[in-house]
């Protein structure tokens, strides 16, 4: 176990919380999601980002339209659904919870 | 100064330096198949697509209109290797590897192919290299050809991803007579000299390795293209790779060999030029004969199907000919349509084999099986058939008289061809 591999599966495990929290707040085009978990240091690569938003919007959490770009082709605009509020309100309830936890055992420790 | 294509990605048109495109399509192909195994939802791919066209555009400007190779490294780097998806995506991929693994089905590799694909696709479903099933297929010669036809006739046919295998080619560049120990050594990962050691002492002992070097060197094709050439050393599209291949490329070129390599090789260098001289006067030699065979062949089946059809449409009456028009009588009519029919099958089957020996012209390959599927056909009812109309004719004792040399076939300039009895 490296430090190197616990920072994946936490990066792994929050990808989708991270991508959905970023489509509900407003209408975002891939590029943009992109962008800011390349900021937020969330995502190395980007192209990881692709098979989550196909599994995402199976699940329909969230829902996609074809805009027209001032520059270049068109680009699809991803928002979230309604389900996908109720998703994300649970998720934020759990990260809560296992937020509050991890920071107690932490506190604990000293 | 360096050749450019014209690709279309996500709505967007690029030029892109050749060897940049060759790194791409094989990066985006690893990456499609990689995509179809955790999610088969094309839309990946084309968002994928989007992104990639994204980043090029800005890469172009009106002072460098090309995209090269290292945008394209730049932009591989940017979206991940093949490593970075399997480490967010190794527990999906795993499943669906296991479902995909259940069933593993045999068909036809309509991609790698030399005839059929028959070779191609028993060696993707054993996971091992065509050219093993090929040279086994082309030994077991005549067996080997029922076999083949059943299962092309048998087995649909599948495109599979040649793009992500190891091939065995030929490698011309770094060879010395063929490029087959080089070749052989990039696929086995052995160091080339070993290999051509053991050729040469092969010779030696009764030239088992000499048959094997002209099998191998029949049966596979030269690596040319940057592609084939990554695929002769089983290449995983991660950037690594990449950039070792290219470095491999430039470093190869001024790498020295030793002088004992220098010796050992120097007398096949020499005779290097020869024996593919050799070789193509071997070719040409061939397709001569080929050529003079085939044209025979043709020529005698074409008078064989004009005597026969003259003969077997021929209006006569019994007053003009009686043991003609017997002969005739007994031949039924289905039976001669059915042999022009084969003949004429023949001839188009045989001039189409010619073209494609000599000038390795294909036709279009359905026609091709439908033309067989035929031939076949009318072979198998000429065969049935036989027999009652040898039977018939010997009870109209017609049979005996006609074999014994009494009666032969003459040409007459009024009738055509007639019976004539002999004395």
């Amino acid at each position: 176990m490296s430090t190197e591999n616990f920072k994946i599966q936490i990066r792994k495990g929050l990808l989708e919380f991270c991508v959905l929290q970023i489509v509900s707040k407003k209408e975002v085009y891939a590029s943009e999601i992109i962008e800011e978990l390349k900021n937020s240091k969330i995502i190395v690569v980007e192209g990881t980002v692709y098979p989550l938003l196909s599994r995402l919007k199976k699940s329909e959490y969230i829902k996609h339209e074809w805009k027209e770009s001032l520059q270049g082709p068109p680009r699809k605009y991803y928002s979230i659904t309604d389900s996908g509020l109720k998703y994300i309100e649970e998720l934020i309830v759990s990260w809560n919870d296992i937020n509050s936890s991890v920071k107690s055992l932490l506190k604990s420790k000293n | 100064m360096k050749k450019t294509l014209t690709i279309n990605i996500g709505y967007s048109i690029f030029n892109i330096d050749e060897d940049a495109y060759e790194i791409l399509n094989k990066y985006l192909d690893s990456i499609k198949d990689y995509f179809q195994k955790i999610d088969n939802d094309p839309d990946i791919i084309k968002d994928f697509e989007l992104r990639i066209a994204e980043n090029f555009s800005s890469k172009v400007s009106s002072s460098k209109q090309c995209i090269d190779l290292s945008d394209v490294k730049e932009v591989i780097e940017i979206m991940g290797s093949l490593d970075d998806f399997k480490e967010i995506y190794n527990d999906t991929e795993t499943e669906n590897v296991k479902e995909e693994k259940k069933s593993n089905k045999l068909f036809r590799d309509s991609s790698n192919r030399i005839i059929a694909g028959v070779c191609s696709g028993i060696a993707e479903y054993f996971k091992i290299d065509p050219i093993i099933v090929r040279v086994l297929f082309f030994i077991a010669v005549p067996l080997n050809l029922i076999v083949y036809i059943i299962f092309w006739i048998g087995i649909p046919s599948k495109d599979f991803n040649p793009d992500l295998r190891k091939i065995l080619y030929r490698d011309k560049e770094n060879g010395v007579i063929g490029g087959v120990s080089k070749g052989l050594s990039n696929y086995l990962k052995i160091d080339a000299n070993i290999i051509r050691v053991i050729f040469v002492l092969s010779l030696f002992f009764g030239g088992a390795g000499l048959l094997f070097y002209l099998l191998l060197w029949l049966f596979t094709k030269e690596a040319k293209t940057i592609g084939q050439k990554m695929n002769m050393s089983g290449f995983n599209v991660n950037l690594s790779n990449i950039e070792d291949f290219i470095k491999k490329k430039t470093k190869n070129l001024n790498s020295p060999e030793n002088t004992l390599t220098k010796v050992f090789l120097f007398p096949f260098r020499l005779l290097a030029p020869l024996i593919n001289a050799f070789l193509k006067i071997g070719v040409f030699v061939f397709k001569t004969i080929f050529f003079m065979f085939s044209s025979i062949f043709i020529v005698f089946i074409s008078i064989l199907l004009i005597i026969f059809s003259t003969i077997s449409f021929k209006d006569i009456s019994p007053e003009q000919d009686p043991e003609f028009y017997e002969l005739l009588n007994a031949v039924p009519d289905y039976f001669a349509i059915f042999s022009v029919l084969f003949l004429l099958l023949t001839i188009v089957i045989s001039v189409i084999i010619s073209f494609y020996v000599l000038f390795k012209k294909k036709s279009n390959s359905y026609f091709f099986i439908l033309l067989i599927f035929l031939w076949i056909a009318f072979l198998i009812l000429i065969i049935i058939s036989l027999p009652n109309i040898i039977l018939n004719m010997q009870d109209l004792n017609l049979l005996p008289n006609w074999i014994d040399g009494n009666y032969s076939f003459i040409w007459k300039w009024d009738d055509g061809i007639m019976l004539n009895k002999n004395n």
